[in-house]
């Protein structure tokens, strides 16, 4: 045997620019799809967090989230899409920063990994979806994880390819195209970030779903728990009792283990369309600088009342600790 | 003779690839972490103190810390942005060290609500990505300057 061939793997191991795993279709039973459920879990950043003083990283919590979902949510076809930071082999090569995961009925159906170059992730994940999925599902759900998507395509967001622009236009984009791909609008939209409930991007990201739950102010980084969506599994529940169901959930374990605002709102679509269309122009928030938009201009969101469900608690301390109502709606802070 | 070589050759890759250069996530990421390990460690020590005396003395000493950091990166920061929301952040701190003590109009933290304060600083630390607004020239200054007074 010529041992000389071990010094070109792991050349072979970072060139290969996209590996995969296609387990087997055999275990699909497409007469059983009720609910289809797509994840995308940004880890390019800072997600380091702690819980009862052990380290934990969003990301990686989220993506065990995911998981758990996935294996156990019954009758279901899951996406798991997880945006992992640029790491390199020798120095030079890139290795793969997404790692790409199907699952059917609980079982783990294929797993890829991709290296993703300047502009080609939407047409990455609409390429997988495209791909797997069942022909047909009753419901359509989304989950995002990641920081505060800004209102206008920035760079910076993927602190390893700071060069990659995003923002809620692009966001928006891949909402749009795996609606198209499903040939139907989500039930709901979950937006687990900061300070992302704000009527420029509810009126951005109306068109692709019936319901939006998203938080108006700090959102701390234990996040909206995904797994409550496995309440479908006792109950037959509509998918505006199921969302209200996971943020009452999340809001109740968020309570028990932080001392800082925490807001959840949900976004009734329908209700809130007619008025939304003045706000799609307008970027109304920019990163770091929220405030509660009734405390900024009442006037402005009085229409906006009708179609929001509110989850609220003040901060313990600091100069909102004696807030104790929030209008739902984040606003950019006046003033400084 | 060639046989060791080549493995030789192999494991000296692989040990170079996987544990030098495999943890290049940026000095932002590595920056934030260490101010969101900074308020764990003040945590720490909080619910580890003996007394309120002392819980509120760490919990200061530890903020206006941080402060001086962030106003020598203030003064050296070039870039005038980057010393408007530096100008931003200390005002931040110093809201908390106000809160903490009770001056400047603000009620003072009850001895019986220390440990929580401390929870609520790094809650408030590690709920978004403050300090993205800052360019990497000045974040650099900054990582500098905490590396030497912390």
């Amino acid at each position: 045997m010529n041992y000389k061939i071990l010094f070109l793997l792991p050349l072979v191991f970072v060139l290969s620019s996209c590996s995969g795993l296609k387990i087997s279709d055999s275990k699909i039973d497409i007469e059983k799809i009720e609910h289809r459920v797509v994840f995308i879990i940004h880890g390019d950043a800072s997600y380091l967090y702690h819980s009862n003083n052990s380290k934990k990283v969003a990301d990686i919590e989220a993506l065990r989230q995911a998981e758990n979902v996935a294996k156990n949510l019954k009758n279901s076809e899951v996406f798991i899409i997880h945006q992992k930071p640029k790491k390199k082999f020798l120095i030079f090569f890139p290795k793969n920063n997404r790692d790409y995961y199907r699952y059917v009925n609980g079982n783990l159906i294929e797993k890829k990994s991709f290296r993703i170059k300047k502009e080609n992730e939407i047409s990455k994940i609409t390429e997988f979806i495209s791909n797997g999925k069942i022909p047909e599902s009753k419901n359509n759900y989304f989950f995002y994880f990641g920081h505060q998507i800004p209102e206008e395509d920035e760079e910076n967001y993927f602190a390893s390819m700071p060069g990659i622009k995003f923002g809620i236009d692009s966001f928006s984009k891949i909402l749009n195209s795996i609606s198209n791909v499903f040939n139907s609008k989500f039930d709901f939209v979950v937006v687990s970030t900061c300070n992302n409930g704000t009527p420029y991007v509810i009126s951005k990201l109306s068109g692709n779903t019936d319901y939006i739950l998203a938080s108006p102010s700090d959102l701390h980084l234990s996040y909206v728990n995904s797994e409550y969506i496995l309440k479908l599994n006792e109950e037959n529940l509509k998918s505006d009792e199921l969302l209200d169901f996971i943020a009452q959930s999340s809001f109740n374990d968020l309570s028990n283990t932080t001392q800082d605002v925490i807001s959840l709102v949900i976004y009734d679509v329908e209700k809130l369309n007619p008025h939304l269309q003045k706000f799609s122009s307008g970027i109304s928030l920019k990163r770091n600088k929220t405030a509660d938009c009734f405390d900024v201009d009442s006037a402005a969101i009085s229409s906006l009342k009708n179609g929001v469900k509110i989850y609220y608690k003040p901060a313990k301390f600091g100069k909102d600790k004696n807030k104790t109502s929030h209008s739902g709606w984040g606003c950019e802070k006046s003033g400084k | 003779m060639n046989k060791l070589k080549s493995i030789m050759l192999f494991i000296v890759m692989f040990v170079f690839s996987t544990s030098v250069f495999a943890t290049d996530t940026g000095d932002r990421v590595k920056f934030q972490n260490t101010l969101k390990q900074y308020f764990n460690k003040v945590n720490v020590d909080v619910k580890d103190a003996q007394n309120a005396n002392e819980k509120r003395a760490i919990m200061n000493d530890a903020l206006v810390k941080l402060d001086e950091v962030f106003e020598k990166a203030q003064v050296q920061a070039s870039d005038l942005e980057d010393k408007k929301n530096i100008e931003i952040f200390r005002n931040e701190i110093q809201e908390k060290i106000n809160e903490l003590n009770g001056i400047e109009g603000f009620q003072k933290v009850a001895d019986r609500d220390l440990n929580n304060f401390a929870d609520y600083l790094q809650n408030n630390m590690e709920n978004a990505d403050r300090y993205v607004v800052i360019s990497l020239t000045t974040l650099l200054i900054v990582a500098l300057l905490l590396v030497l007074l912390l």
